[in-house]
């Protein structure tokens, strides 16, 4: 059934899936949703099936108003998965389902880009591969370590399909869509998704629903999807903060190619008028994962922030209560006790002497002082007197670990936040590592909230780290 | 990354050899019989600082040479493939760990949050199941290395036993640690500097193989 319809028909997330509400909800508040369908939890198998997936099919061009396989204005398929309530474990998303090899080229010059369509069907083509047409998986593996190009990969699942499969990778986007459904499926059901749902203490035989959804190909320049919050982390204000990425929507899309939303060319007052519906109807900031499509902003899902920024809640409850829409009492119940908490974790006091030698990302809420040793065996002679060092190294390897760990804290000249550096630093006990630019620290007990820049300074021979404003970064 | 000339131990002292490699890619030995270590620092390859054995500068030279492939070999482009599938993973596994130890927002992580946690839990999965046919095509081509899935498969177990320490503490053989161990190794087999890895991970990762 199409999305916004399954309230108006008695069925709630049960049924139509966490999604399937969610974007109900959005519909019935009258924000832009990409098209799309639910098929409840109850009857997912039936998209297995070519007739009902051609049904699915006709249904998702019909919202659209596009066409699979038209060259002007061209449509694909994403399908997904949604229990219930919102979990992990579920099956990955197949998107680029109705693509057909003659006609990728076209899409990719209509795109501008061409390995992006590759990437995300790649994906979907092993997923459906290996769990719909029963290719074995390690074969799948081994063909994909030796053809690292997204174009090739394709190529070679289509003809590891076509070699080992049950059939053949289809042509027809319905038989394609009811394969993907049929794997999504199997998937659910793989020792991986039950082993993960009785960690999650989830029943064995939970069901989910199935969503099909339109997605939409134009040209890069001005298609693109996204994430956004409602409000600015720092000052608590009414302002979209997020990023978008150009081309086909991806899980994981590739590191550093994120763009700031005021570089949206249709601009954000859609998203915001979004944000703020959402945020007076749930009481809450709120997060939105969106789609651009000639410029145009629809919605893919949207929810409660789950840990808000504490200025986020604050001026939150405070713009509700100013507007009458809550109770004074109410507004600050609003706000936590452990949101409140955050305030008051321990800060350094600066004398003013110190001058200020190096700034950067935090890699872990922290603060420390300490001396500053340049190698992990000064630091381990030094600390072995209970003197407070501060490890300062241009990289680190396994061999620096000792000095590392009887360091208050530690900066390095590479790496960053995810660093194998960080990582150590913050494990034996509650995080304290921050990263500068080029740089990680890394520091031992006394946290602060954490910063959204750090700031080295000295002071004769001690080196000091600190927060900038005692604000939350993102 | 090299030094040239480092007198290795004897060849015939396999112990030795073995003992230096061991402890250049753990980085440390703890609590270890004074029978292990006295060898090593004998042979000025180690030294002992409080509970802790570390290496010195010729160990670490020394486990380089030893660890080295011929370079131009078939054996080293081999391996290079292997390593190249393995940084984008590589990626992924630090983001994990990070993920487990620190929010999005950059706030600590308590585990008060058990779907946050269950999401982490499955990009560890990922990483495991991305990880497998990367290191079993390392078995063939680098002997001994089939050790690694082994560990890793022993530090995800207790980890889903119920003991969290065991993903990325470097107090343990957590699953971090062997990885950061096998990282090591990588680079010394091939004689990659940091900043080579660094650079070339980054290149893999932004063309967003894998």
């Amino acid at each position: 059934m199409p999305y916004g319809q399954g309230r108006t028909r008695g069925l709630g997330a049960h049924e139509l899936g966490a999604h399937g509400a969610a974007v109900d909800q959005l519909v019935a508040l009258g924000l832009p949703v990409v098209p799309g369908l639910t098929v409840p939890a109850g009857a997912a198998a039936s998209l297995c099936d070519t007739a009902t997936a051609e049904a699915a099919v006709d249904l998702v061009e019909q919202l659209s108003g596009r066409r699979i396989g038209d060259a002007a204005r061209p449509l694909l398929l994403r399908l997904s998965a949604s229990a219930p309530t919102e979990i992990a474990g579920l099956p990955p998303d197949l998107a680029c389902l109705g693509v057909a090899p003659a006609h990728a080229d076209d899409l990719c010059a209509l795109i501008g880009r061409a390995d992006a369509l590759y990437e995300v069907w790649a994906a979907t083509a092993r997923v459906i591969a290996e769990y719909a047409l029963d290719v074995p998986g390690a074969l799948l593996d081994d063909a994909l370590l030796d053809t690292p190009e997204p174009r090739a990969r394709v190529e070679v699942l289509l003809s590891l399909a076509a070699e080992h499969g049950s059939q053949p990778f289809p042509e027809d986007p319905a038989q394609q869509l009811a394969l993907a459904a049929r794997a999504l499926l199997a998937r659910w059901e793989s020792p991986r998704a039950r082993r993960s749902r009785k960690a999650q203490r989830l029943p064995a035989d939970l069901a989910v629903a199935l969503h099909v959804q339109a997605l939409r190909i134009g040209p890069a320049d001005h298609s693109g999807y996204g994430t956004a919050v409602s409000r600015d982390p720092e000052t608590g204000r009414l302002s979209p903060q997020g990023s978008f990425f150009r081309g086909v929507r991806r899980s994981a899309p590739p590191p550093h190619t994120g763009e700031p939303l005021h570089r949206l060319a249709g601009g954000t007052a859609l998203l915001e008028h979004s944000l703020l519906t959402l945020e007076r109807h749930l009481r809450a900031p709120v997060s939105v994962d969106f789609e651009v499509r000639d410029d145009e902003i629809s919605l893919l899902a949207a929810s409660a922030q789950a840990r808000p920024p504490l200025r986020a809640s604050v001026c939150l409850a405070a713009d509700l209560a100013r507007d009458g829409a809550l109770g004074h009492e109410e507004a600050v119940q609003r706000v936590t006790p452990a949101q409140v908490q955050e305030l008051l974790h321990p800060r350094l006091r600066l004398t003013g002497g110190e001058e200020l030698l190096a700034m950067g990302l935090p890699a872990s809420p922290g603060a420390a002082t300490g001396a500053v040793v340049l190698s992990s065996e000064h630091a381990l002679e030094l600390a072995a007197d209970g003197t407070r060092v501060v490890l300062v190294a241009a990289e680190t390897t396994p061999a620096d670990v000792p000095g590392m760990l009887a360091s208050a804290a530690v900066l390095t000249g590479s790496g960053g936040i995810a660093s194998h550096a960080a990582v150590v630093a913050r494990g034996p006990a509650s995080p304290r590592c921050a990263a500068p630019k080029d740089c990680a620290w890394t520091w031992p007990p006394g946290p602060c909230a954490s910063g959204s820049g750090w700031s080295v300074r000295a002071s004769r021979s001690r080196w000091t780290a600190v927060p900038a404003p005692c604000t939350r970064g993102r | 990354m090299q030094s040239a000339a480092v007198d290795l131990p004897d060849a015939s002292d396999e112990p030795l050899t073995e003992a230096v490699v061991d402890l250049v890619l753990r980085g440390m030995w703890r609590g270890r019989p004074e029978s292990e270590h006295r060898p090593l620092v004998d042979a000025g390859l180690a030294l002992v600082k409080g509970p802790v054995v570390l290496p010195t500068e010729r160990a670490k030279a020394t486990a380089a040479q030893i660890l080295r492939v011929p370079a131009g070999s078939e054996q080293e482009q081999r391996i290079t493939a292997v390593y190249e599938a393995f940084l984008p993973v590589n990626r992924k596994i630090r983001d994990v760990c990070t993920a487990w130890q620190c929010r999005p927002d950059g706030t600590a992580n308590d585990h008060s949050d058990d779907a946050y946690d269950a999401e982490v839990r499955e990009s560890l999965e990922d990483v495991h199941e991305a990880i497998q046919p990367v290191l079993r095509r390392l078995d063939r081509v680098l002997p001994g290395s089939g050790r690694y899935l082994t560990a890793l498969e022993g530090a995800l177990d207790r980890f889903d036993d119920g003991a969290p320490e065991w993903l990325a503490s470097p107090l343990c053989d957590s699953y971090h640690t062997v990885w950061m161990r096998l990282h090591q190794e990588l680079l010394l087999v091939l004689g990659i500097s940091r900043a080579e890895d660094e650079a070339r991970e980054e290149e893999l990762v932004t063309g967003s193989r894998g």
